[in-house]
């Protein structure tokens, strides 16, 4: 009764529930808990294993898109490049769930044909490959800013070209005929993994991932906004390859397909060679009825109102001269058969290389149709001397059309160009020259002299134009004697005058027709400024170097146009095209890189802003002008080139106690050249030998013993002494131009009072005085006497004086004179003090004669480092980078 | 007592499969979202250079991203992103030889189990790094914000 069983029941059912409810509940929790958490984990590594495989493939793109666009290089060797670079990264990079076999065996198949450019658009394609489960494919295209993207507010779009031509690859941007290795700045890289087994999945059934798929689209940098000169230039004028080399057949004989930039010769490089004028577009300018073909060689027969229309170009910023660079007139004559190949010409076949580039003014725009006013030049190129003036890939270009009705604005415009030109950090002699000092490369430019003509002339009765003449050789100093058949021409190249102006027939004397009057014709340089073209063949003239923009026709201008039309060209008939117009909306579809050289602008003195700055400095002491607080040569010098070019000399001379101010580098420099300027010798005359060379029979030196190869072995010996010290001086910093720098009438004036001298000042040439004092044996004291009084030495010979007679007496450093040298400020006839602002003539900065030279420019000579064609940037220097892929 | 040891033992070892898991998810999260930034960032060095929105974006797009995934730990309120240059020769990538922006993320992951009994939380951390293009004419492109970390 009441015993403890109850208790004893209690722990013996205590022990067993509590044991066999652990048992029962816990085991099973923990299998399920287990079974989940696994499966979790399980799921979570397997899906990890997914991500990771994403991941790689999406850097092994990455990497692979930025390595081949890294190669391109607007060359078919670039597209091959690009190819092989996209695997090696792949390969290099690795790739989660591919094996180090199945990378290593990965390659593109390569149907291109190489070396060859089939315009039917299938031997360059976009290459793949496979290897295992893994399959990659490269592929070229164009990214460019679209506006029509995202509601107006624009969007870098991406197309694909398939293909060579891109007159359907590119369609979503441009249209033309262009190869599309040239204009692709792109590569998108797409890798694919078929199939990534899983580790647990396989469980529960789930094999593997299926189509595993990443890509990356790289662009050549080419997708940002560039600085840009207000400057354009038609894509079709620039592929325009004219290479002799290439197989040619007679004028109409020509396949479709065979235009020369898809042929297997067309060589890019060689439009390095050519050089560049720019002009405004012009439409309005009909010149349909200048008729140019009567045959005669006569000058056109104009109305009234077109001499009046020629009159306000002429005093606008447009000249006359620069109509007849026309690039739409067609040919009367092939470029084959006149231009470029002339079977006729003895030597080497010319090549058509100097075929100039014809490019036109204006800015990047937002919209469609916009036209550049010409109120706008002015301003333009402020802008783009600071930096303001931007552009991309895809940007509108709005052409400057007509200046005709904007006069007023000339000088402004004439102004800004000329101080965008002249605030360039580079000079003839850096960019056109090869091995110093003044060897002349083969990207010099060329000068246009516009002789007149003994008969004939122009619709305002001026003298016409001689065309056999056509050109100034800066190299010789003089106009050249270019005729069609001479070996030599401005640069060896026989028949150049052909190509860079239209001339008459060889072969029948006729002028080329204006045949397509359908089209607007005329081209003129608005930055042309007069009549002649002066002597300024001063290396240190300045050069700039920056992007102008490549344009085409948008694919859905409303004038259905093309720039250029070389099928027909070559066909020797008329070309279907027409100006880059505002009504064809150019659409900016690269960069060029040029050096624009400014040939001649108008005497800019008579400027307000210059005229001010002038004003300023007139009054100042040269040393003032040199080294005072606001410097001349920091402020002016920017403008005019050569206004930094002084007579250190002459400072040294005149001014030792304000020099003693100067700092000490300043000193010493001067100092170093002083030394040597003192260490001229003057020249024996040898005056006796002379005569004994004349035959007048008398033998010897008659002032002394010396023997009369003594003293002419003396004479040889004393100049080449002084002559080398000048190169000296001018290899240490000196400019050459310094010793240019004397006006030729100043020279004549001191020979005028040198006794026995002053018949060479009847010499109109600087060669021929030269010549003269040669040939006189110039005694070379009586030389500085007549100079020190002329330049009004204080005591001493001057140093001033005793440079330039020896520079006279020179034979290998002739004088350099310049008809408007504005190297030095002009003394006033008997009035030359340097103290005294009232002794010097105002100076006349960049007043390089006049002429039609204009603006033009030069393609950048890189033999380096291939240009980029959707960059203007070498390809070295291309900064690659991801963009958004929208395909993707 | 025995049971109890034997059931905490249990619950941790399962724990520890969830918090493992739970961390290499959130890793491979980290890795996606920096290798996504990375690429975002670089594409808009390439087309806007507005050097400001790596910034906007990191903090806009990114940093919620992480923090709303499961297992964040929320009351760390630290999410760093280290931005810097790699020196070509010494970059880790790949690539050939292109200055680099590498972009490290720091992210800390919350655990349900492991950390009762381990002194703090876990830290994951993982680094992404892509290409950044280099302007070679004027200079590196947000320099300032790419020495900034």
């Amino acid at each position: 009764m009441g015993k403890p069983k109850v208790v004893f029941m209690k722990k013996k059912q205590f022990v067993p529930r509590l044991t066999q409810g652990e048992s029962g509940i816990v085991l099973p929790l923990f299998a399920m808990l287990a079974f989940v958490f696994v499966a979790m984990l399980a799921f979570v590594i397997d899906h990890s294993k997914e991500t990771l495989a994403v991941e790689t493939l999406q850097r092994a793109a990455d990497v692979a898109a930025l390595s081949a666009v890294r190669q391109l290089d607007s060359t078919v060797e670039g597209w091959r490049r690009a190819k092989d670079a996209a695997v090696i990264a792949v390969k290099r990079n690795g790739i989660h769930g591919t094996s180090a076999a199945e990378l290593s065996a990965l390659a593109l198949n390569d149907s291109e044909t190489r070396g060859s450019w089939n315009a039917s658009g299938t031997q360059h394609p976009s290459a793949s490959g496979h290897a295992g489960g893994l399959s990659a494919k490269v592929e070229r295209g164009t990214v460019w800013f679209d506006r029509t993207l995202s509601n107006g507010r624009g969007g870098y779009a991406f197309k694909s070209l398939e293909g060579d031509l891109p007159e359907h690859a590119a369609d979503g941007f441009w249209r033309g005929s262009v190869p599309t290795y040239l204009v692709a700045n792109a590569v998108r890289v797409t890798l694919k993994l078929d199939k990534l087994p899983t580790t647990f999945g396989q469980v529960l059934g789930v094999l593997g991932f299926e189509n595993l798929t990443q890509s990356a689209l790289a662009v050549t940098g080419s997708e940002r906004e560039v600085d840009v000169a207000p400057l354009a230039v038609p894509y079709c004028q620039l592929i325009l390859d004219t290479n002799v080399n290439m197989p040619r057949p007679r004028p109409g004989s020509l396949a479709a397909a065979q235009e020369d930039h898809l042929s297997a010769n067309y060589e890019p490089a060689v439009q390095q060679q050519r050089e560049l004028v720019f002009t405004e577009a012009n439409p309005k300018f009909d010149l349909q009825s200048w008729s140019f073909s009567d045959g005669s060689g006569n000058a056109p027969v104009l109305t009234d109102a077109e001499k009046d229309e020629l009159r306000r170009r002429r005093n606008g910023l447009t000249r006359f001269e620069s109509f007849i660079r026309e690039p739409y007139v067609a040919y009367n004559y092939s470029i084959d058969g006149g231009v470029c190949s002339d079977s006729a010409l003895s030597g080497p076949a010319p090549s058509c290389k100097h075929f100039p580039i014809y490019g036109t003014l204006g800015r990047p725009s937002d919209r469609p149709g916009d036209k550049t006013r010409a109120g706008e030049v002015a301003g333009l190129f402020a802008a783009a001397r600071d930096g303001r003036l931007r552009a991309r890939l895809g940007d509108y270009f709005a052409p400057l059309e007509n200046l005709q009705d904007q006069t007023g604005d000339v000088a402004n415009a004439t102004l800004d160009a000329a101080q965008y030109i002249n605030s360039g950090d580079k000079t003839y002699q850096d960019i056109f020259t090869i091995e110093p000092p003044l060897h002349v490369g083969n990207n010099f430019p060329l000068m246009r002299t516009l002789r007149p003509e003994s008969a004939g002339g122009d619709p305002e009765g001026r003298p016409r134009y001689d065309p056999p003449d056509p050109f100034y050789d800066l190299r010789l100093s003089r106009p050249t004697k270019l005729e069609l058949g001479d070996a030599e021409g401005p640069l060896g190249i026989p028949s150049l005058n052909l190509m860079l102006d239209y001339q008459r027939n060889p072969r029948n004397g006729a002028w080329p027709e204006v045949q397509n009057t359908r089209q607007p014709m005329a081209w003129s340089n608005p930055l042309c400024h007069a009549e002649e073209v002066g002597l300024a063949n001063d290396l240190n003239q300045r050069v700039r170097t920056a992007k102008v923009m490549v344009i085409a026709p948008h694919k859905e201008n409303p004038a259905n146009a093309k720039y250029c039309d070389f099928r027909n060209v070559f066909r020797g008939q008329p070309q279907n095209a027409i100006p880059p117009v505002a009504d064809s909306w150019p659409v900016v579809v690269g960069m060029i890189e040029v050096n624009l050289f400014d040939l001649n602008f108008r005497d800019l003195d008579n400027h307000p802003v210059f005229k001010a700055e002038l004003d300023h400095y007139r009054p100042l002491t040269w040393v003032e002008r040199l080294f005072g607080d606001d410097r001349m040569i920091s402020t002016v010098t920017p403008h005019y080139p050569s206004a930094g070019v002084f007579d250190f000399g002459e400072i040294v001379d005149r001014h030792p106690s304000e020099l003693l101010a100067l700092p000490e580098s300043v000193l010493s420099s001067i100092e170093q050249a002083r030394n040597q300027i003192g260490n001229f010798q003057p020249v024996p005359s040898c005056t006796d030998c002379s005569s004994e060379s004349n035959g007048n029979g008398n033998s010897g030196n008659s002032g002394n013993s010396q023997s009369c190869e003594q003293c002419q072995a003396n004479a040889a010996s004393t100049q080449s002494s002084n002559n080398n010290l000048l190169t000296s001086l001018a290899e240490q910093g000196f400019p050459v131009s310094f010793f240019w720098c004397f006006d030729l009438d100043d020279i004549l004036d001191v020979l005028r009072q040198t006794p026995g001298l002053a018949e060479c000042a009847n010499e109109m040439e600087a060669t021929e005085v030269n010549q003269c004092l040669n040939d006189k044996k110039v005694d070379f004291n009586s030389l500085i006497a007549s100079m020190e009084e002329w330049f009004g030495s204080d005591g001493e010979p001057g140093t001033l004086a005793q440079m330039t007679a020896a520079n006279m007496v020179s034979g290998g450093l002739s004088i350099r004179t310049r008809p408007h040298s504005h190297c030095l400020p002009q003394p006033k006839l008997g009035a030359y003090d340097l103290n005294d602002p009232n002794s010097f003539e105002p100076l006349s900065p960049l007043y390089a004669g006049r002429g039609c030279g204009g603006m033009r420019a030069r393609v950048v000579h890189d033999t380096q480092s291939k240009k980029v064609w959707s960059t203007g940037g070498s390809h070295v220097d291309a900064s690659p980078a991801l963009v958004q892929d929208n395909a993707g | 007592m025995e049971f109890a040891l034997v059931l905490s033992l249990l619950i941790l070892i399962l724990g520890a499969f969830f918090d493992i898991g739970l961390a290499l998810h959130n890793w491979m999260l980290l890795r996606t979202v920096t290798l996504d930034a990375s690429r975002a960032i670089a594409v808009n060095f390439a087309t806007e250079q507005e050097c400001d929105r790596a910034e906007e974006y990191l903090a806009d797009y990114a940093t919620p991203r992480l923090r709303n995934a499961f297992g964040a730990d929320v009351a760390r309120d630290e999410m760093n992103w280290r931005v810097e240059w790699l020196n070509p020769s010494t970059g880790v990538s790949h690539a050939p030889t292109f200055p680099k922006v590498r972009l490290s993320g720091h992210f800390h992951v919350g655990c349900l189990f492991i950390c009762r009994v381990l002194p703090g939380g876990l830290t994951l951390s993982a680094a992404s790094e892509t290409v950044i293009e280099l302007e070679m004419e004027n200079g590196v492109p947000c320099q300032g914000f790419a020495m900034r970390s």
